[in-house]
């Protein structure tokens, strides 16, 4: 199953899950989209860009003395009264993260296990 | 200086860099039903006479608050309210200017991102009878049950069911009003809020660019032994959270299914 495939896949699978995309972190560019519909340019900028935020960037940095900045964070999620936005670093290659764009109210849990589960299995196609 | 006062002088520097740019209070919400649950949230926490002044599309309308009650709707108004109503003193929530306060309201809210609000010292005198508890106006302005949110309720609930936390810090404003926790751990937490918030605010653009009524930021090292950082915000409260990270996206579960719309 090619990455597209995977991002599907996983949309289908979590529920009130809108959007799924795979990111590079260190240039803030969306590599791959799933979506209901095509989403705007603007709109992955801005989830890119709250990626690279919430993984490597500010907060994450502001966080990590937290867990005693022994490793980068790994998992963060963005939330509103309209939607929890999960962003997840692959296990394959530090510099890129899947980006899931859910329901306010979707199980957290189920969905990074889901997303974790994605990720092991496009890092084991290479 | 304790810790908590490092911190509250952090927060005031925070805000204070916020005001600073030019951004105001603004109420968070998208749209009519969001924005007017989010003005009955403001009416309720209003205790001293205050002139509430809320700079909509269509005009600047003002609000005479007070011990939690609206009291009127003062002049100027935009030209969307009827003439009537301004001026009108409303002595409880049966009188139909109430109503058609709401319906005015969320007339020239629709379609709107968030709300900027100030509030100046009321002048204008009103008798100690006049006035609606804001508790009584989601039910005459239809405000959906789920968007007439309780700020102080809400946060209060959700930090008393924080079985599986570390520490955590409740912070009114700039204020730390509670906190929980071992000692040493709320120490701990204290320090690295100030650290945290310092990111959190510079860049709240980047992570939140639609308004919201409340927010999450959940940051995990996915190590289910180490700690993990959960920072809520709601109106004008928040929380900062430690907790291990096997159980802190289910923390974060619980507050989203509180607060979702």
């Amino acid at each position: 199953m090619d990455i597209t495939a995977e991002l599907d896949a996983m949309r289908a699978d979590v529920q009130g899950c809108a959007l799924v995309a795979y990111t590079d972190l260190s240039s803030s560019l969306v590599l791959c989209t799933s979506a209901a519909s095509k989403p705007v340019q603007e709109e992955m900028n801005a989830l890119s860009q709250a990626a690279q935020l919430a993984l490597d960037g500010a907060y994450a940095e502001g966080a990590e003395p937290t867990w005693g900045g022994t490793s980068p964070a790994e998992i963060s999620v963005l939330m509103t009264g309209a939607e929890a936005r999960l962003f997840l670093r692959s296990p394959g290659n530090p510099a890129e993260a899947l980006v899931c764009v859910c329901a306010a109210d979707t199980d957290l849990d189920a969905a990074v296990r889901q997303a974790q589960a994605t990720l092991q299995r496009i890092a084991s196609q290479g | 200086m304790s810790e908590f006062a490092r911190l509250e002088e952090k927060l005031a520097k925070l805000r204070q860099r916020e005001r600073a740019a030019g951004e105001g209070r603004k109420l968070r919400g998208i749209g009519a039903d969001a924005l007017l649950a989010a003005i009955v949230t403001e009416i309720d926490e209003t205790i001293l006479p205050r002139r509430l002044v809320f700079e909509t599309p269509a005009g600047a309308v003002h609000l005479a608050v007070a011990n939690r009650r609206l009291q009127a709707l003062l002049p100027p108004a935009p030209e969307a309210f009827p003439a009537a109503l301004a001026g009108h003193a409303l002595p409880d929530v049966e009188d139909p200017a109430v109503a058609a306060l709401g319906d005015a309201l969320k007339s020239v809210l629709e379609q709107v991102e968030g709300l900027p609000v100030s509030a100046t010292r009321l002048t204008e005198a009103f008798g100690s009878d006049i006035g609606v508890p804001a508790e009584q106006l989601p039910r005459v302005w239809t405000v959906a049950e789920s968007m007439a949110l309780r700020p102080d309720e809400t946060l209060t609930q959700f930090l008393s069911g924080l079985d599986d936390a570390v520490a955590w810090l409740r912070i009114d404003g700039e204020e730390i009003a509670a906190h929980g926790g071992p000692e040493a751990a709320v120490e701990a937490l204290t320090a690295q809020a100030a650290v945290f918030l310092d990111g959190y605010f510079s860049k709240f653009d980047v992570a939140f660019r639609q308004p919201s009524y409340s927010c999450g930021t959940l940051i995990s090292p996915g190590d289910g032994g180490a700690t993990a950082l959960l920072f809520v915000e709601i109106a004008a409260l928040s929380a900062i959270i430690s907790a291990p990270s096997a159980s802190i996206l289910s923390i974060a579960t619980t507050w989203q299914r509180m607060v979702a719309e």
